[in-house]
């Protein structure tokens, strides 16, 4: 893996590192990919559809998204007002959750801290999956090679 | 031949210093750097801007000025040849390694053979003009010409065979290919002297018109990439730098600056996704010039990274 995409800014143990790059690798992306290409790879990888929703529900107003697990499909739900990155980021920690192996995508039940991120991040599998959305943005938003050659 | 070169010094000098961030990074732009790099050592063996008595000091004095600027130009278009493949996505030609190896061994081996003392010469022309009568000078010349010639006709042919078709590279190598050619054959013709004095000058302008030509194209073509990449850093980096600036408000820590730089696309994606989580989770507001400018970062992130899903 090129060293410039692990200046990610989520700091994860080794053990959860090591998880979270064993889940990529059942993945392969390459540049150019859209966001719909790579949901459909993971798809592919647990074996069952995966269903996306745009919302614009008031409950979603401090959630930036979620997923459920059903027998035979996945659904998974990000906040429609995002801009499109941040929507995209939301729906590749969804799948970082899902690559994983994780049942759901919580937040505490009480806020440990006042810092908004640790709010996010309070646990390893959001860390993993915050992780993964990272990598899965910077390896499909490469330069093609043959770009690279000329740019 | 002066102007000319001016000209590809500056090209290959502006392909050497734009090229260095993503050589240094990225493999596959490193053979287009080092062809540039080459490019730019074979002109300055030309003599037009450090005079050949200087270089030749600086080399030992014994005329070596000549071979380093021949074995420049063949690595220079060898490594434009790897390029051309790395953006073709192709092999290279069956037995091309060996070849290359072996011309550069017979250029020098050549050039070794000829019987005269090289340091008196202070220019390529004089060079030839004395020295074309020897069979070694001519085999010298044609084998350096002729190397460079089919390296070109192999990139030529690369380009042709991959669709879409890059108009500037198949200009480019065909004029090259073609002068050289033309070229080998004025070598020969002054070799023999089989013709008056005047077809030589003729030739000799054609092949520096088609040759020089050729090259300042391919420069473009490897520049047109590079100067695209220039402008989309520095957007990136604008913004990078904007939305870490705001991010500051919030006590957040510090991005490391160098990632930045060097990254600033990652950097730009990344404090876009910390300012909306500060702004949903932690009642940070912005003002509207800062809400524009994170509107504006996130049209250029799926504008052209991040490709949307729908």
């Amino acid at each position: 893996m090129p060293r410039k995409y692990d200046n990610q800014p989520i700091r994860i143990s080794p053990q959860s590192r090591i998880r979270a790059e064993d889940a990529l690798s059942k993945i392969r992306l390459s540049p150019g990919m859209t966001a719909n290409d790579v949901v459909e790879t993971v798809a592919e990888v647990i074996g069952k559809p995966i269903v996306l929703e745009s919302t614009v529900d008031d409950r979603f107003k401090t959630t930036t998204g979620t997923f459920a697990i059903t027998l035979e499909f996945v659904f998974i739900v990000f906040r429609g007002i995002d801009p499109h990155s941040y929507q995209m980021h939301s729906l590749f920690h969804e799948l970082g959750h899902l690559l994983c192996g994780h049942t759901n995508c919580e937040r505490p039940a009480t806020a440990p801290d006042s810092d908004p991120t640790r709010q996010l991040l309070w646990n390893e599998a959001e860390r993993e999956a915050e992780f993964l959305a990272y990598k899965i943005a910077a390896l499909i938003s490469r330069k093609p090679r043959s770009s690279q050659a000329f740019g | 031949m002066r102007e000319p070169s001016t000209l590809l010094l500056y090209l290959t000098g502006i392909i050497l210093v734009l090229r260095a961030p993503y050589a240094l990074r990225t493999k596959a732009s490193r053979p287009g750097w080092l062809a540039g790099t080459f490019g730019l050592l074979a002109v300055i063996c030309l003599g037009f801007v450090i005079p050949i008595p200087e270089l030749d000091a600086v080399l030992g004095s014994a005329g070596y000025w000549n071979i380093l600027g021949s074995t420049s130009a063949i690595l220079s278009f060898h490594f434009m040849y790897q390029a051309i493949l790395i953006h073709t996505s192709r092999e290279a030609a069956r037995f091309y390694y060996p070849g290359l190896m072996l011309a550069i061994a017979c250029c020098s081996a050549c050039f070794a053979l000829i019987d005269d003392k090289q340091e008196r010469f202070v220019s390529v022309e004089g060079f030839i003009a004395t020295l074309i009568d020897q069979p070694w000078t001519a085999l010298y010349l044609s084998i350096y010409l002729g190397s460079v010639g089919i390296i070109s006709l192999l990139s030529l042919y690369a380009v042709w065979q991959t669709a879409p078709r890059s108009k500037v590279f198949i200009a480019g190598f065909s004029l090259v290919s073609l002068g050289n050619a033309i070229d080998i054959g004025l070598l020969w013709l002054q070799h023999t002297k089989i013709v008056g004095p005047n077809v030589p000058a003729f030739l000799y302008k054609v092949y520096i018109a088609l040759f020089f030509a050729g090259v300042i194209i391919l420069c473009g073509g490897f520049l047109r990439g590079s100067f695209y990449s220039l402008l989309r850093y520095h957007r990136f980096l604008y913004y990078a730098v904007r939305i870490w600036r705001i991010l500051a408000h919030t006590e957040a820590k510090s991005p490391n600056w160098l990632a930045v730089f060097l990254d600033p696309k990652n950097a730009c994606y990344q404090g876009l996704i910390l300012v909306r989580d500060f702004m949903a989770l932690g009642g940070f507001i912005l003002n509207s010039s800062e809400l524009t400018l994170t509107h504006r970062a996130d049209d250029l992130l799926t504008e052209f990274p991040l490709t949307n899903s729908s």
